[in-house]
């Protein structure tokens, strides 16, 4: 464990000084994620004048909703996404060699060697404006809740990540651009809006399969109900499977890889 | 550029983005469908418990319509990412080549884009087809071939205006390391003031003022208004010579830039 995280710290001091080379990058990074907060923001408000409750919720708590999904956005952004960007060039080039030769695991430097510092403002920015949200919003929350969101909202964070790797490592396989990033996104869309609004089958997808509702939504809904427990229950077992999952299935992807030097 | 030279380059860029069939065409229909399904759920929570018939001039089954049009309609606007767009050019050194042969840049990478945006071209048919096919249209809702016609004209037109969008955008890179960020900048808000998040009708009364004002109402909101019948024949020639405006505006942006930025590029393997 000491070794992954000294390790992590040498990712780290790299990374930032790599983000000091590209300085229109770092600002246009902030500039974009404001875009996107903005659009959201937007969106919803635009929503929210035809509407006073959405899935259940007013504005004041999708308000806590949508800097929810930011900071899960910004982790992302932040920690894994530089990764997941380079991984499906690596495997197509066969340039994994350099990784599986590192005696550490090759999940761990994999997905998180390049730390992006350059998106690492905006996730001050995140916190700043969910930590608002919960401030400004009527009603104070016990101290018992802010810790089981919080709780909740790593998972979320875990899952998400964990989600999005194994919608790449198909690229084993497909030997495709992306692998399957872009059904990914299409499929995070889902977890973008409240959990609630969703009936039926898919509302079962959402909570097991592709556990996109318990990215946001069900992290914040804790905070407006009152026997969370199951909730806990549920988003720490779906981390536990699906990060068994992911590296079962990253095995099975490395048995597929053939090196461009062997 | 000859015609013949720009129907080799779209041919050679089609036939290269095919390449990857399999991942093209799981990618397109289950990202149809995840995308649109997101929205079916959001739009009937919003209509549920607002208890409206009608938002923004959109009845429910419209509002679906709507986003299965703008869905399909962005895939021939947009297209696909090249990966020979004008920023690698520019980083990769490749500029080099152009400044040399006997070619428009602007047209070559037109052509280019064409191509790459061909298979899309198909997807929009095959799934317009099955929606039309299967889903019965509301009542106001009124398809019809003059409005099919005027809609494929204004789509046309949608697809230049975005690409003179995206290039003036990705000439930047003569000055700036990296342009992913400021595309990823532009399709936020392009989206939302576009139309394809939501339709503009929904926007409060002074925010659609402000928008008619813009370019951005033309790449997606218009298109699927002119194709759903509700824009007149008089309007729509208004709106056009509007669009072509913008477009001619962002040509002559686009070529002061490019005249600009050459001064600017050292050519990586000179």
């Amino acid at each position: 464990m000491k070794k992954y995280l000294r390790l992590y710290a040498y990712f780290l001091r790299f990374s930032f000084s790599k983000s000091m080379e590209f300085r229109f990058d770092f600002f246009f990074r902030i500039l974009m994620d404001f875009a996107w907060y903005g659009t959201q923001i937007a969106f919803f408000s635009i929503l929210y004048k035809h509407t006073n409750l959405l899935g259940g919720w007013n504005f004041d708590q999708v308000l806590i909703f949508m800097g929810s999904i930011f900071v899960v956005d910004a982790v992302n952004m932040t920690v894994f996404s530089n990764n997941f960007w380079w991984l499906p060039t690596y495997v197509n080039r066969g340039e994994l060699d350099y990784y599986l030769m590192r005696p550490v695991s090759s999940l761990f430097f994999l997905s998180l060697r390049d730390f992006a510092a350059n998106s690492f403002m905006n996730l001050f920015f995140a916190i700043g404006f969910l930590v608002w949200t919960i401030l400004r919003y009527p009603e104070s929350f016990s101290i018992d809740k802010i810790m089981l969101f919080i709780f909740l909202l790593i998972c979320g964070i875990l899952l998400f990540a964990m989600m999005g790797m194994i919608f790449i490592i198909p690229v084993f396989w497909l030997h495709s651009q992306k692998g399957l990033k872009d059904i990914f996104s299409s499929f995070q869309r889902f977890g973008n809006q409240p959990h609630r609004i969703y009936s039926g089958w898919i509302k079962h997808v959402l909570t097991s399969i592709l556990p996109f509702a318990f990215v946001a939504s069900y992290p914040v809904s804790i905070l407006f109900e009152n026997s969370p427990l199951k909730a806990v229950m549920h988003s720490f077992i779906l981390v536990i499977s699906l990060f068994l999952f992911m590296r079962y299935f990253w095995k099975k992807g490395l048995r597929a890889y053939s090196s461009a030097s062997s | 550029m000859t015609t013949k030279l720009f129907f080799k380059t779209l041919n050679l860029e089609a036939r290269t983005t095919m390449s990857y069939r399999f991942d093209f065409w799981i990618s397109a229909v289950i990202g149809f469908i995840a995308e649109f399904g997101a929205v079916w759920f959001l739009w009937n929570a919003v209509f549920k418990e607002s208890n409206s018939d009608v938002i923004g001039g959109y009845s429910l089954s419209s509002m679906y319509i709507y986003y299965l049009t703008v869905i399909l309609i962005s895939k021939i606007v947009r297209g696909s990412r090249s990966k020979n767009d004008i920023a690698s050019d520019i980083y990769q050194g490749n500029l080099n080549k152009y400044l040399l042969f006997p070619v428009n840049y602007i047209l070559y990478k037109y052509a280019q884009h064409l191509g790459v945006m061909f298979p899309s071209f198909i997807q929009f048919f095959l799934f317009g087809v099955v929606v039309i096919l299967v889903i019965d249209l509301p009542n106001d809702i009124n398809l019809s071939f003059t409005s099919i016609f005027m809609a494929l004209i204004t789509i046309f037109i949608a697809n230049i205006l975005y690409f003179l969008m995206n290039y003036m955008l990705k000439l930047t890179a003569f000055w700036i390391d990296n342009v992913w960020s400021l595309d990823a900048f532009k399709w936020f808000i392009v989206s939302l003031l576009g139309g394809y998040m939501l339709p503009i009708s929904v926007f409060p009364k002074n925010l659609q003022i402000v928008l008619n004002y813009l370019p951005f109402k033309f790449l997606f909101d218009f298109p699927v208004n002119t194709l759903f019948g509700k824009i007149g024949v008089e309007i729509w020639v208004k709106e056009i010579a509007i669009s072509l405006i913008w477009c001619l505006f962002f040509l002559i942006v686009c070529r002061l830039v490019w005249k600009k930025g050459r001064l600017q590029y050292t050519g990586v393997g000179i």
